[in-house]
């Protein structure tokens, strides 16, 4: 089923999605419409233009794929399935998720993996491919996250981030299968706030060309 | 009913600014469009804009824009506009009939310029004076309140979804270089017109999405400094932080942001010796000034907007610019709604001023 999404009130939306029988959902131009795929499970999902807040809450299930960027919470309390984006994410980043798997092609904000969890088989994963705000991980309690800094210059990660400080126990904890989890390409960085340079911001700003995975983060802007 | 400055009056909102940086100016709608998007962000209990450059014609004009309860407020309230200030023209705002915006007080404008003999007697530079005679209305006489007081700018709020507000004002009628906006969500209040955002001071205005927890403090501080916080609100406060801090302290837009969302000592410590030594000097100087607690703001003055977040970023904010024209939004969507296309978007960290001027510096 595809859906021209436009400004379509959100309620409406994930009403139609949720009746609907279809396991494939296209939704094109979408506009900051939030709780897309809210507790859903086996479907696919795949979004074209900016989807709101809090997509693919208590996500159960599903394939979420979107092509730009995504708003704040995505995966918030997020149970199973994988969410894809391709380019940068918003603030709160797998907010409490429980299970599953975030991909973030691109850079996301602060307070990623917030409140995460773990238990016994569940074990949620966040990877992100760029950088990320300060207070990365704050009250991780399991789960993994992992920061790989492309494009950074300095430390991937903000400040007040769990890496920083769990660098030594983190082995301990896992011993006692918190799992709780932060790996940073760059660790031996020091912790200051990570900063683009000009010209990766300049590159970022290139119209969009090429089908390299690469050229498609650089333009996600 | 209690008015608002009678109870404190917390809120969550949604924010939207956009400059062209050219200074081609823009008719209010595509505001009114980009805030419809965030629309779950308000709950309707008020909605306002800013514009800048809407006001060519008087451009040499503080233009008052007032609130009225009743005609015996707007004739005291006259009187002393006649008695301190030449008028060039005065008029009721043009509003349009919409059936979501009800309860609409008497809403007029003057255009006017202080009275030259009295200012010469008072020894005050003119913004000083205009500054002193917007808070003698509001706080002397019962009913009448002037919400914004700039020269070609002009502040436009009410109780309302901020889309509905937009066109209760006729904003698609007004052509600026510059405009914000915001939509509240106040979660304990019988909602005042006055009260909706944006807060001005002459040509400043500020538009606020948070729940700043340092209220009393700085209240305390800003009010020896002759302000008066008569509305209990966040913005207001903070729109007279920046007041003072910008043109009776002449610090620059840079310097206010790090007094007002400072970073922690110990990020202090880890900055260059330079950058350390800056931002101990403001952190010492003006301690009472730290805004803490969430928040994320326009600021917007005569050439210029400036986007701030708490030094902790409990706020979502992203600028963006597409050729002349610089974003500022509490969402994404806002923006690619009014600018599919964009050079970049990206999202500051706390603390950080992003600041669009026009071309050529701030006039």
């Amino acid at each position: 089923m595809k859906i021209a999404t436009g400004e379509l009130d959100y309620q409406v939306l994930n009403e139609i999605i949720r009746s609907s029988t279809d396991k494939e959902v296209e939704l094109d131009g979408c506009c900051g419409q939030r709780y897309i795929g809210a507790g859903l499970s086996g479907r696919t999902i795949t979004i074209h233009g900016t989807p709101g807040n809090a997509l693919g809450a208590y996500l159960n299930g599903c394939d979420v794929v979107v092509d730009g960027n995504a708003q704040d919470a995505i995966g918030d309390t997020m149970n199973a399935g994988r969410i894809v984006i391709n380019g940068n994410a918003g603030d709160a980043v797998g907010y409490a998720m429980r299970g599953g798997k975030i991909f973030v092609r691109g850079d996301a904000g602060y307070r990623v993996g917030i409140h995460m969890k773990a238990y016994k088989e569940h074990r949620p994963v966040i990877v992100v491919g760029g950088i990320v705000g300060s207070f990365l991980g704050e009250y991780q309690a399991g789960g993994i996250i992992v920061v790989l800094g492309d494009g950074a210059e300095g430390s991937p990660v903000g400040n007040f981030c769990g890496a920083v400080r769990w660098a030594s126990w983190a082995t301990s904890a896992e011993r006692e299968c918190t799992a709780a989890k932060c790996i940073c390409a760059a660790r031996a960085c020091p912790p200051s706030f990570p900063h683009r340079s000009r010209r990766s911001a300049w590159r970022r700003s290139l119209p969009r060309s090429g089908s390299s995975s690469r050229s498609l983060r650089r333009n996600s802007g | 009913m209690m008015k608002e400055g009678e109870f404190r009056n917390p809120s969550g909102c949604a924010i939207s600014g956009v400059i062209d940086r050219s200074g081609k100016r823009m008719s209010g709608e595509c505001m009114i469009r980009s805030i419809v998007t965030m629309h779950d962000r308000s709950n309707g209990l008020g909605g306002g804009f800013a514009g800048y450059g809407i006001y060519p014609e008087f451009k040499e004009y503080y233009a008052f824009h007032l609130f009225y309860n009743d005609v015996i407020a707007k004739k005291e309230a006259e009187d002393f506009i006649q008695r301190h200030f030449d008028i060039a023209f005065q008029s009721a705002i043009p509003t349009r009939k919409t059936d979501s915006i009800s309860d609409a007080p008497i809403i007029f404008r003057y255009f006017v310029l202080p009275d030259a003999r009295k200012l010469e007697t008072r020894q005050l530079d003119e913004e000083e004076y205009v500054v002193r005679c917007a808070n003698r209305i509001n706080m002397e006489i019962s009913g009448a309140y002037v919400f914004s007081c700039g020269k070609n700018m002009g502040i436009f709020k009410a109780v309302g979804f901020p889309e509905d507000v937009g066109k209760f004002y006729r904003l698609d009628e007004y052509e600026g270089y510059a405009w914000t906006c915001h939509g509240r969500y106040p979660t304990n209040t019988p909602g005042w017109w006055g009260g909706a955002h944006p807060f001005g001071l002459l040509d400043y205005s500020v538009v606020h999405n948070g729940e700043i927890s340092s209220y009393d403090a700085n209240r305390r501080y800003i009010e020896m400094f002759g302000y008066k916080c008569t509305l209990q609100t966040d913005t207001e406060v903070i729109t007279y932080i920046v007041d003072y801090l910008l043109r009776r302290k002449k610090l620059t837009l840079q310097e206010v942001a790090k007094v007002v969302s400072a970073s922690f000592w110990s990020t202090i410590e880890s900055k260059s010796e330079e950058e350390r030594e800056q931002d101990t000097l403001l952190r010492k100087m003006f301690p009472s000034l730290l805004i803490t607690g969430p928040f994320s703001i326009i600021f917007g003055y005569t050439g210029g907007l400036m986007a701030l977040n708490d030094r902790l970023k409990l706020r979502s904010m992203v600028v963006a610019e597409r050729g002349d024209k610089a974003y500022i939004a509490s969402e994404e969507c806002a923006i690619r709604v009014i600018e599919p296309e964009l050079d970049y978007v990206r999202a500051p960290r706390g603390g950080e001023p992003v600041i669009f001027e026009l071309n050529g510096g701030a006039r």
